[in-house]
Formats: structure tokens, C-alpha cells, sequence
């Protein structure tokens, strides 16, 4: 029998469910490995680059409300409303979203920035990161030179990231992850891909994640025995 | 690169209409949608 169940999931920075799912998810890994105990397998999370609005500029000239609205075609109200409701969602979720400091650009870079950090060893670690410095920071993920600052807070060689970067050295890595989306027909994110056969899309409860990591960990078992 | 015709068809678990950004923005359903539909995943689980 195996003794990991692989997660793949894609999520974009700039998408405040994904970091909602994120603590979802890992709360409901959790539980999974709690109920299982001593036999629980491994998770093994990778995460895939999915750009919410890739034409947006690296330095936007506007808050997120202004952008949503925009983009959307909905009021600025309504906008606002939408932002009010996932701040409470994140709040409740032990997340602090600071939308009045967020700095709203575009992600390519942050993306490639997650690959560099998948190869060495630290990819986890860097979504944690980028997540956390745009919505609760006001950091700018959209810059090189940003990029690289929080880079090496988490360890890697800032000066080699701002060469991978500038470079574009990930870039088809980024695209490879938007292709192999497409060929899922991932349409939203957060999206997880278990196993390479099951879909759960979207901030799911972590009692979902849990009950879903179960089911399939149980029929994995059915299935060797 | 990855192999179009050797990819199998995903099996979609839990709440299908959980929380979501799709395009360039966020599917936000009311906090008692999401509820309800955690609930029927449940429901067909069991």
C-alpha cells in the first residue's frame, strides 16, 4: 500500500478563497490524520499556478474594490459587499485580509517565484509566504525586486531569484500548470486534484477535506486488500 | 509535457457550489448556501 496521498492544487495569489481553502484544507488534513492516526499516510501538497486575471498590470492603479468592479461590470457597492463578505469568511477562518493596504498587480511573477521555490525544496513554504504578505501585509507580490525580499525571508538565495525572475527561467513551468488546468477543466479556484482522479473544487469545509482524504484513503485500502 | 489522452476524467467530490474565484473574479454564494451544500455532501456520503 502507498503511504502518501498526493494533493494537487491549483490557485492564484490574488484569489482570497484559495488562502481560505488553504487553511481549510490543512485543518481538515489534519483531521484526516488525527482520526486515522498511527497509519495515516503522508499528504504530499504541490501547488499549480492558475492566473485569476493575467492582464493585469504589475502596478495597478486602483483598490480591489475598484478592480472587481471594474472587471466585473457590478457596482462599487456591490463590490465592496463581495470584499466585506470574505474578509468576514477570512476572519472566521483566522485570517486578517487588509484590503484597504492590499496592493492588487499581476501574478506571473509570483507564480514563477513558486516554481523556483518547488525546486528548492521550499514551494509550501513560499505560497504560505505570497498569500500572507498580499492579503494581510499590503506587500507587493507583483514586483522582482518584492518578490526576491520575501524570498529570502524564507530562505532562498535572493539574488538568484531576482536572475530566475528577471530570466523567466519558470515561465513554461507556469504555463505547463495553466495547460495541464485546462485539460482538468479547472474553470475556479481553489482546485484540488487527488490522487490524479478526484476533483474538489472551491473553499470547502475542512470536515469536507477530511471526508473526502478519508474516502479515498479508504478505498485505496478496499482496493490493495 | 503532459499527455492529453492519457489523462483520465476527474471524479468531483464534495459540495459542488463551494466558494470559488472563477475568471477574474470570485463566485461568493451566502455563507447559508455554502452550509447547505456541505450538509447534502454529506447526506450523499452516507
Amino acid at each position: 500500500m502507498s503511504e502518501s496521498i498526493k494533493i494537487d492544487i491549483w490557485s492564484d495569489i490574488a484569489c482570497p478563497w484559495c488562502y481560505i481553502g488553504k487553511r481549510k484544507f490543512e485543518a481538515g488534513a489534519k483531521a484526516f490524520a488525527e482520526k486515522v492516526g498511527d497509519s495515516a499516510p503522508e499528504v504530499i501538497v504541490e501547488y499549480h499556478s492558475y492566473e485569476l486575471s493575467p492582464e493585469t498590470p504589475v502596478d495597478f492603479d486602483g483598490n480591489a474594490a475598484a478592480f472587481l468592479s471594474q472587471h466585473k461590470g457590478i457596482p462599487a457597492s456591490q463590490a465592496a459587499q463581495m470584499i466585506d463578505r470574505v474578509t468576514g469568511v477570512a476572519s472566521a477562518t483566522g485570517l486578517e485580509y487588509d484590503y484597504d493596504a492590499l496592493q492588487h498587480t499581476n501574478t506571473v511573477k509570483a507564480h514563477q517565484l513558486l516554481h523556483y521555490a518547488k525546486a528548492h525544496g521550499k514551494q509550501v513554504e513560499a505560497k504560505e509566504r505570497l498569500l500572507k504578505a498580499y492579503f494581510t501585509e499590503g506587500r507587493h507580490v507583483g514586483r522582482v525586486e518584492d518578490l526576491a525580499d520575501l524570498a529570502s525571508e524564507i530562505g532562498l538565495d535572493r539574488d538568484d531569484v531576482v536572475r530566475a525572475l528577471n530570466e523567466d527561467e519558470f515561465l513554461d513551468d507556469v504555463r505547463a500548470d495553466q495547460a495541464l488546468g485546462l485539460e482538468y477543466g479547472i474553470q475556479g479556484v481553489p482546485f484540488f486534484v487527488i490522487d490524479g482522479k478526484y476533483g474538489v473544487s472551491g473553499a470547502q469545509e475542512a470536515a469536507t477535506f477530511a471526508q473526502v482524504l478519508d474516502q479515498v484513503w479508504t478505498e485505496r485500502a478496499a482496493v490493495t486488500s | 509535457m503532459s499527455d492529453r489522452s492519457a489523462r483520465p476524467a476527474l471524479t468531483l467530490l464534495g459540495a459542488t457550489d463551494a466558494v470559488a474565484c472563477e475568471g477574474d473574479a470570485c463566485a461568493i454564494p451566502s455563507l447559508a448556501e455554502v452550509t447547505a451544500a456541505v450538509e447534502k455532501a454529506f447526506t450523499r456520503g452516507r
